[in-house]
C-alpha cells in the first residue's frame, strides 16, 4: 500500500523484518564509525563492561534505520528524517543476535499550510531474539501529503 | 564524504534510492544523492574518537538526548564536528565512572551546520580523584 501522511493513524503499529548481526558486521562498522577497542577486538570486548564483542550503539541505530526503511512504510512520502529524541541503547547487541523493530505512530501533526509536509512522530523499539529491548527512540519525520489532484498512487 | 562511502552506507544501512541511486535521487526530495543522516552522525562520532575524545577511557554510551538533521551532506562535502562537554557527573551506581553529555555540532566546508547531536557517554574517572573521594568519605 502506498501511504502518504494522511494514511497514518496514531496508535498504528508496524513490525519490521529481522536481521542477524555477525562479528564481521560489528567489526566492519566499528572500523569505519566507532573505532574503540571493545568493538574491534574480541579480547578487549571480553575485558570491557560488555563482557564480549558487542556492536556500537550507532551500529544498532543504523541497523534499525535499515529495518525501518526496508518496510517501505514512508517510501512514497518521506521528505527526510528530521530528528531523534530520547535514544536509549538499552542493552548490548552481540554477534549472532537477530534484531527486529516495532514502529508505533505516537503523534501526527497536519501541515499548517496546503502543500507543506505533515509531521509524524514514531516510537521505535528494537528487540533481539529473546524479545529483550536493545534500543528505543522517538523519530520525527516530515511526510508529504497525498497529492490533491490524484486518486491513484501511481500518478505523478 | 565520498560518493562510494555514501552509497556503501546506503546499501547496508539506509536502503532508500536517495542514498544509492543517482538517477532516482536526482528526482527525489534532496534533488541529488545525499548521505543518510545516521551516517553523518556516525562519521562525526568517528572523528571525535579519532581526535582522542575519549583517549582510552570511554566505556559505553547509554544513548542520545536528541539529534536533528538540518542540511543534506552530498558527495564531495567535507564535514567536521565540534563536541562541547555540556554535562558531567560521577555515577552513583559506579563511582569509578562518570556520565558525560557532548553536544555535537556537525558542519560542512562552508561552515553550515548539517546536523546536531547530544550524545551521552560513560567514561572512567581519574583513579586518584576517586581514591581521594573515598578517603574523604572515610574521614
Amino acid at each position: 500500500m502506498t501511504r502518504f501522511f494522511e494514511d497514518f493513524r496514531v496508535g498504528e503499529r508496524f513490525e519490521t523484518d529481522g536481521l542477524t548481526i555477525t562479528d564481521a558486521d560489528i567489526i566492519g562498522f566499528a572500523m569505519k564509525y566507532d573505532p574503540q577497542p571493545f568493538h574491534l577486538d574480541r579480547e578487549a570486548g571480553k575485558r570491557s563492561m560488555f563482557e564480549g564483542l558487542s556492536a556500537s550503539g550507532l551500529h544498532t541505530l543504523s541497523v534499525t534505520n535499515r529495518l525501518m526503511i526496508q518496510t517501505r512504510l514512508f517510501r512514497a512520502c518521506n521528505l527526510g528524517g528530521e530528528a531523534f529524541e530520547d535514544v536509549r541503547f538499552v542493552s548490548p547487541v552481540y554477534e549472532g543476535d537477530t534484531l527486529r523493530a516495532t514502529v508505533e505512530v505516537v503523534e501526527t501533526e497536519p501541515p499548517q499550510t496546503a502543500g507543506s509536509p505533515g509531521r509524524l512522530r514514531a516510537k521505535v523499539t528494537t528487540v533481539n531474539q529473546r524479545n529483550e529491548t536493545v534500543l528505543s527512540l522517538l523519530a520525527d519525520y516530515r511526510l508529504a501529503c497525498r497529492p490533491v489532484a490524484s486518486e491513484g498512487p501511481e500518478q505523478q | 564524504m565520498t560518493e562510494a562511502e555514501i552509497i556503501a552506507f546506503g546499501r547496508n544501512y539506509a536502503p532508500d534510492p536517495a542514498h544509492f541511486d543517482k538517477v532516482a535521487a536526482a528526482d527525489g526530495p534532496a534533488a541529488g544523492l545525499c548521505a543518510n543522516w545516521v551516517q553523518v552522525l556516525a562519521t562525526a562520532f568517528r572523528l571525535f574518537i579519532e581526535a582522542g575524545g575519549f583517549a582510552d577511557t570511554g566505556e559505553a554510551s547509554p544513548g542520545m538526548e536528541s539529534a536533528r538533521t538540518l542540511r543534506p551532506v552530498r558527495p564531495g562535502d567535507t564535514i567536521r564536528a565540534i563536541a562541547e562537554v555540556v554535562f558531567m557527573r560521577p555515577l552513583r551506581s559506579r563511582p569509578q565512572s562518570g556520565l558525560m553529555v557532548n553536544a555535537f555540532t556537525i558542519v560542512n566546508q562552508h561552515g553550515e551546520t548539517v546536523a546536531e547531536m547530544r550524545l551521552k557517554s560513560f567514561m572512567r574517572r581519574d583513579p586518584a580523584a576517586v581514591a581521594a573521594e573515598t578517603e574523604e568519605a572515610r574521614a
